[in-house]
C-alpha cells in the first residue's frame, strides 16, 4: 500500500484550525492548504492511503467517494511534485484520525515564491572554504585571507 | 582524516591567544559587557574605530555588572590594519568573497560555525561548545555602515539558539507591559511605523531585528537601538535625519539613527508580545487595522526570517508558529496621515488585555 510521509529535513509543516502551513526549506517556497485539504494532509501525514483519507473524508461530509477521490488525487500529485510529501510502501495500519463533519469544499493550495523572490533579491551563493586544511607553517604568521 | 572541528577549534585558540599576548598589552581594547536578557555577554575590541562603530547600536544593553552565571558569548575583534598585529594563519585558504556569499564552514565541524561576507566585512568565528566568537577585519576604517546598525548580527544568530532565543525579522514597540511586533518583509512599513512610534513616545525595541524568548507570553528582547532610514525617511523624519549617523552613505547603504543616544528613555530591553502587526502600505489617507489569520501571519513572518537569519533551520518554523497561536495578529493599512499611526497602535495595545 502507498502512503505518505513528510521529508523530514526539507519540510516544516504547522497546521492551524482551516489552514496547514508548509515550507520547503529546499525549494524555498512555502505552500497554503485550506478547505479539505487540511484533512487531507492530516489523514495523509498519519499513514492513510489516498483511498483511505477519500473514504474518511467522503464519510464525514456525506460527499460521493467518487468527487472526493477526483479531487485527491491531483492534490496529492501537487503535494508530490512540490516535495512536501514523499511516497512510501507500508503495509502498518494509520494512525487513528478523526474528520470533523463539515461540509465538503475541494481542497485548495496556494503556493507562495516570496522567498524565492526575496532570494533573488538578495542572492545568497554558499561557498567552501577552500585548501582545507592547511596546516599552518612555521615562522612569521599571515593573515587570514 | 583530519578532524574539523578540531582544527577549527585550535584556530581559535590561537585567535584568543593571540588577543591575550599581543593585542591586549599593546593596544586599546574596549570592553562591553552586555546584559541580553539576564545572559552575559563579553565583547572586547581593539583597532582603529571599531568600538566607536559598532558599540552605539548595542549601547542599551551595556551592564555595569556581569549578569549572574558565565558568560554566554565571549567575543574578540582586532583589525590588522591599525593594530598592526595579523590573525592567526588560518587552517584555510578563503575563496574571494562577494556581496551575497556566505562562506560554509568544512565537513565535519560539528557546530563550529565561520562566515564572511567581503573582504571589508571579515571573518565571523564562533564555537558554540566553548561560547567563543571572534570578528577578525582587515580593516576597521573601511567598516560597511551595515555594522553600525546591526553590528554582530551573523554572531548573534548563531549564539541566540545556544540560549534558546530567536532572532526575528521584526520591528517591535510596545507600552506599559506588553509589546507589538512589527512583521512583514523589507518595504512593507515596519522601519517607519517603529521610528513614528518611538517618535510619538511609545516604547522602542527593534526597527528591523529583535530577538524572541519562546514562552507564555512569549518575550520580544531588543538587540539593537538603531534605526535605518530610508531615502524617504530624510524628508518625513527631519528630527531623525539630523541626528543619523552617515547623513549621506554610500550607494545602497542607509543613515542610522541611534534612538538609545537620542531617547534613552524610550528604549526598553524586553516586553511580553501580546500582538503580531503586519503593515501594509496603502495608499489611502486613513490608517485602518484588519484581524488576519495565524497562516497569514505566519506567511507575514516568515518567509523574511528564514531567508535572511535562519534559512536552515525548521525548528525555527515551529517557534514562529506557536507565536502566531499565542496572540492576536493584524494588518495595519498604513495610510498616508502617518500622524495618525502611532496612535492607532497605542490604542490597540491599550485594548488587549
Amino acid at each position: 500500500m502507498i502512503t505518505y510521509r513528510i521529508p523530514p529535513t526539507d519540510v516544516s509543516a504547522e497546521a492551524f484550525d482551516q489552514e496547514v502551513l508548509a515550507i520547503n526549506l529546499k525549494s524555498g517556497q512555502y505552500h497554503s492548504l485550506r478547505e479539505a485539504a487540511v484533512p487531507l494532509w492530516n489523514l495523509l501525514t498519519t499513514g492513510h492511503s489516498i483511498e483511505s483519507a477519500a473514504t474518511a473524508l467522503s464519510n464525514a461530509t456525506g460527499t460521493p467517494l467518487d468527487t472526493v477521490l477526483a479531487d485527491a488525487r491531483p492534490f496529492v500529485d501537487s503535494l508530490l511534485s512540490h516535495g512536501l510529501l514523499v511516497a512510501v510502501e507500508s503495509s502498518g495500519p494509520p494512525s487513528a484520525s478523526t474528520v470533523a463533519s463539515s461540509r465538503y469544499v475541494a481542497p485548495v493550495l496556494e503556493n507562495y515564491s516570496d522567498m524565492q523572490e526575496l532570494l533573488l533579491i538578495d542572492p545568497v551563493h554558499e561557498v567552501a572554504v577552500s585548501g582545507w586544511p592547511h596546516q599552518p607553517e612555521p615562522g612569521p604568521s599571515t593573515p587570514a585571507k | 582524516m583530519h578532524d574539523a572541528a578540531a582544527l577549527l577549534r585550535l584556530h581559535l585558540d590561537q585567535v584568543f591567544d593571540r588577543f591575550e599576548t599581543q593585542v591586549l598589552p599593546n593596544h586599546p581594547v574596549h570592553e562591553l559587557q552586555l546584559d541580553l536578557g539576564g545572559h552575559a555577554i563579553r565583547i572586547r575590541s581593539a583597532g582603529g574605530p571599531l568600538h566607536a562603530s559598532f558599540s552605539p547600536a548595542l549601547a542599551h544593553l551595556v551592564s555595569q555588572t556581569r549578569p549572574g552565571g558565565s558568560l554566554t558569548l565571549d567575543l574578540v575583534a582586532w583589525d590588522e590594519a591599525t593594530t598592526g598585529i595579523p590573525f592567526p594563519s588560518a587552517p584555510w585558504s578563503l575563496p574571494s568573497l562577494t556581496p551575497g556569499t556566505r562562506l560554509t564552514s568544512p565537513p565535519d565541524s560539528r557546530g563550529f560555525r565561520l562566515a564572511g561576507a567581503t573582504p571589508a566585512d571579515g571573518i565571523h568565528l564562533f564555537d558554540p561548545d566553548s561560547r567563543r566568537a571572534a570578528w577578525l577585519l582587515p580593516d576597521a576604517r573601511h567598516l560597511p555602515n551595515v555594522h553600525h546598525g546591526l553590528p554582530l548580527l551573523t554572531t548573534f544568530k548563531w549564539w541566540a539558539p545556544t540560549v534558546g532565543l530567536r532572532l526575528l525579522h521584526a520591528g517591535c514597540v510596545g507600552l506599559a507591559d506588553r509589546a507589538a511586533l512589527l512583521v512583514g518583509t523589507g518595504g512593507s512599513g515596519k522601519s517607519t511605523t517603529s521610528l513614528l512610534c518611538a517618535l510619538a513616545g511609545l516604547d522602542f525595541l527593534s526597527d528591523d531585528i529583535c530577538l524572541l524568548k519562546p514562552a507564555s507570553p512569549p518575550i520580544a528582547l531588543s538587540l539593537y537601538n538603531s534605526g535605518k532610514l530610508h531615502r524617504d525617511h530624510l524628508q518625513r523624519f527631519p528630527d531623525l535625519a539630523s541626528r543619523a549617523v552617515d547623513p549621506e552613505p554610500a550607494p545602497g547603504e542607509k543613515p542610522v539613527v541611534f534612538i538609545h543616544h537620542h531617547f534613552p528613555e524610550r528604549v526598553v530591553l524586553h516586553r511580553p508580545v501580546r500582538v503580531l502587526l503586519a503593515p501594509r502600505v496603502s495608499g489611502k489617507p486613513e490608517t485602518t487595522l484588519e484581524p488576519i489569520a495565524p497562516g497569514e501571519a505566519l506567511r507575514a513572518l516568515a518567509p523574511s526570517t528564514f531567508v535572511q537569519l535562519s534559512p536552515d533551520d525548521a525548528s525555527t518554523f515551529r517557534d514562529l508558529a506557536s507565536l502566531v497561536r499565542q496572540v492576536p495578529s493584524f494588518r495595519v493599512h498604513l495610510g498616508t496621515r502617518t500622524d495618525e499611526i502611532p496612535p492607532i497602535i497605542r490604542g490597540l495595545l491599550k485594548s488587549l488585555e
